[in-house]
């Protein structure tokens, strides 16, 4: 089996032992977002087919929150926050610096922005492979992804 | 047979009791997902290690975060017959030394003491009360953080919990929610509805009837709903089943966001001991109250804190607002009649009923009742949360507790209650107190507590384009006047921001942000210009330099000279 299948198989499982939940659609993706740190485009024609929702409500869930970041373009992810407390705190820096590193390393991680989870006394927050970290700056920042292989 | 709730204390206290006097020097990592981020598992891993590595017994416990983020890795040591050390700022590698130099040789590091708590005193360290963070402080809902291990039932049950469920249970409802009603205590989700005022309208509502349990917090700056279930779900989760005994109600949806991992964790964990005990579910404690209680990990979308929204988010769906009427309480979750409170609303029940209406009223002042729990962000030297009275004096939570900017510059106002909310200069805030009509009157609403606190690094405009941008990401698009207008206020924001601006152009704020307000659907549309409107009010000169003298006095806009350029 290719990794695509691997990943193809878990996804269809999580839909599957969801598939009699309340509020279904919502829950199940989230856990795939969270187990994968992404969500697999297919998931939407999965979910689709073992939960009953046309392709279009699953798009129209996965493009209202702001958890669901949809396919994969790296190895690892890096995550940074780019609301109010974080902002002020720097993280425009943290998020051009890391940018920068990720072109130059292409595909060993992919920068994405996310809203607020809520550690803003640590402000700018971003997270590595979904930990997070605090009190970020662009060199620490860019020790962190450094660290990956 | 169910136990009956002496036996349940019974067992919870002597269980308590022999983890407090089992003779072995006691250590506390304070964790919670902040304290995580500054790595407070490699600190624990590393104390574990350094205990084996010396071959000392000691007992090393998970606690909930006191909210010191800026001393964050917090750890405290308990010495046998000793008051309790706090320790901040520990990191993987100083663990060792403070092990060895406290545990071992007795000497209680005063270089990285925050302070003592408890009775007693150590020469050398202050008393952690009287550290300029804590002066001001007045713990209720926070009262059992960095005490007790989150959501341990046993623990929370030593300290007093259930007990208000206890004896809830065995009166009349309507004197429970009397006894609410006479605390004032209202609303924390932001528009400071009394709480019990609003239950009355769910006494006689049939079943089956909800409370949902509103943690959303999606406005960034906020994070205090996620610190009571990080820190002591317990004391959310008795306050839900006293509510839902008032109010009749059969099930509590829960709703956080998936995202609060350790948040969602924890509560999940105290749901789990509730049912073991019988304190929620089928016949509760032997009495003929049923309620059920869901932790529902849900999306993270701004609007889904919003009443309505919220209500298809617990359905699965988009969180789209709907018209009112018909209002929740008629028809909500699932068609069903449907109470909403704040996650911090629910947490002061259990007080309020313990202490009393008129005891939560001294705390305040009349117009504000009890504490407000804050979220202190941004420019601060003294980052993290924190339960003061209402009524407290700005200078004082500012310039004390706060301790100044983490900068060295001086304060240039505060951001409050989030992207929803407003903001104002330091020199208008700082002889108001802390309370909640003044501070609208300013156009800083007090909200559900963020205060981002701005230094003069911060640019103003800049600021206000970020939480605008962040309003139109969280547009939900059903309606024209907030899907339009927040979008055209960033792009006339970015105008000023790189030097494309004219002066009406801050007319044209002014003149769609009362279209919007006037005109939208939820209070999202409602709201959103009201950060814009009150930045152009406060800091209409700094907004001026950037149109007139293209400069940017905080020196954030480096590209004034008419490049447009783009942000993602
Ligand atoms: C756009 C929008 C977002 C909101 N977000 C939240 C939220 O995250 N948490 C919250 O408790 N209330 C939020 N509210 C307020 C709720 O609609 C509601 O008033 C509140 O949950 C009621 O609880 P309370 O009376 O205990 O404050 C929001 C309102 C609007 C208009
Ligand atoms: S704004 Fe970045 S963590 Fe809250």
């Amino acid at each position: 089996m290719t990794e695509e299948d691997v990943t193809r198989k878990r996804v269809r499982e999580i839909l599957t032992e969801f598939k009699d939940h309340q509020g279904a659609l919502l829950i199940a993706l989230l856990h795939i977002q969270y187990e994968l740190g992404y969500t697999p485009e297919f998931a939407v024609e999965d979910a689709s087919a073992i939960l009953g929702f046309s392709q279009p409500e699953v798009w129209g869930v996965l493009s209202f929150y702001s958890d669901f970041k949809i396919g994969k373009q790296g190895d690892h992810f890096i995550d940074i926050c780019v609301d109010g407390p974080c902002h002020i705190g720097g993280a425009p820096g943290v998020r051009r610096a890391l940018e920068e590193a990720a072109l130059d390393e292409s595909n060993k991680f992919e920068v994405r922005a996310i809203s607020c989870p809520g550690i803003c006394a640590k402000a700018p927050v971003v997270a590595v492979n979904m930990r997070y970290h605090g009190d970020m700056t662009p060199d620490k920042a860019l020790e962190l992804a450094a660290k990956l292989d | 047979m169910p136990e009956t709730f002496t036996e349940i204390k019974r067992t919870a206290d002597a269980t308590w009791n022999e983890w407090v006097n089992n003779g072995s020097p006691r250590i506390f990592v304070q964790t919670n997902a902040d304290s995580m981020a500054s790595g407070a598992i490699e600190v624990k891993e590393a104390i574990q290690d350094t205990l084996d590595k010396q071959k000392i017994s000691a007992d090393v416990t998970v606690v909930g975060s006191q909210g010191m983020a800026f001393a964050e890795v917090v750890v405290d040591i308990i010495k046998p017959d000793k008051p309790r050390i706090t320790y901040g700022n520990v990191t993987p590698e100083n663990v060792p030394g403070l092990i060895v130099d406290y545990i071992v040789k007795d000497d209680p590091r005063p270089d990285l003491a925050l302070g003592t708590q408890g009775e007693g005193e150590i020469d050398g360290i202050p008393l952690l009360k009287d550290h300029p963070f804590w002066k001001l402080q007045y713990p209720i809902v926070t009262r059992n953080f960095g005490h007790i291990e989150p959501g341990n039932l046993n623990h929370y049950i030593a300290q007093g919990g259930y007990s208000m469920l206890n004896r809830a249970l065995e009166m009349e409802r309507e004197d429970v929610r009397k006894e609410i009603e006479s605390s004032v205590l209202r609303g924390r989700g932001g528009a400071l509805f009394p709480a019990a005022t609003k239950w009355n309208f769910m006494m006689n509502a049939p079943h089956p009837k909800y409370l949902a349990v509103n943690g959303e917090e999606g406005d960034a700056g906020a994070f205090t709903d996620k610190a009571i279930a990080e820190n002591d779900p317990h004391t959310l989760l008795e306050g839900i089943l006293i509510s839902a005994y008032t109010m009749g109600i059969d099930k509590s949806f829960v709703h956080i966001r998936a995202e609060y991992l350790v948040a969602v964790e924890r509560l999940r964990r105290a749901v789990h001991e509730l049912e073991e005990a019988n304190l929620v579910g089928e016949n509760i404690l032997g009495t003929d109250f049923s309620t059920e209680i869901e932790i529902e990990a849900t999306g993270h979308a701004y609007i889904c804190g919003e009443e309505t929204a919220l209500m298809d988010s617990v359905e699965g769906k988009r969180g789209t607002p709907r018209p009112r009427p018909p209002f929740p309480a008629a028809y909500g979750i699932f068609g069903r009649p449907t109470n909403i409170n704040n996650v911090k609303t629910l947490s002061y029940v259990p007080a309020i009923f313990e202490h009393g209406g008129e005891w939560f009223k001294s705390i305040g002042v009349e117009a504000a009742t009890g504490t407000m729990f804050l979220s202190l962000s941004g420019d601060v030297k003294h980052s993290g949360f924190a339960e003061v009275p209402l009524g407290v004096s700005l200078r004082e939570v500012v310039e004390d507790m706060c301790g100044g900017t983490k900068s060295g510059t001086s304060f240039k106002g505060i951001q409050t209650g989030g992207p929803l909310g407003g903001g104002a200069d330091w020199d208008s805030l700082k002889d108001l107190p802390l309370e909640f009509d003044p501070l609208n009157g300013l156009g800083a609403p007090v909200g559900s507590g963020g205060m981002m606190m701005l230094g003069q690094g911060t640019c103003i405009v800049d600021l206000t384009h970020n939480l605008m941008q962040f309003n139109a990401a969280e547009s939900c698009g059903k309606c024209f006047p907030c899907r339009k207008g927040t979008g055209h206020i960033v792009r006339t924001i970015n105008r000023v921001m790189t030097g494309l601006g004219k002066m009406e152009d801050l007319d044209e704020i002014v003149y769609m942000g009362d279209t919007m307000r006037d005109g939208s659907l939820c209070g999202l549309g409602q709201l959103a210009p009201r950060i814009t409107t009150a930045m152009l009010r406060h800091f209409r000169s700094e907004w001026e330099s950037h149109l007139v003298d293209k400069t940017c006095p905080a020196g954030v806009c480096g590209n004034l000279d008419g490049q447009e350029i783009t942000f993602s």
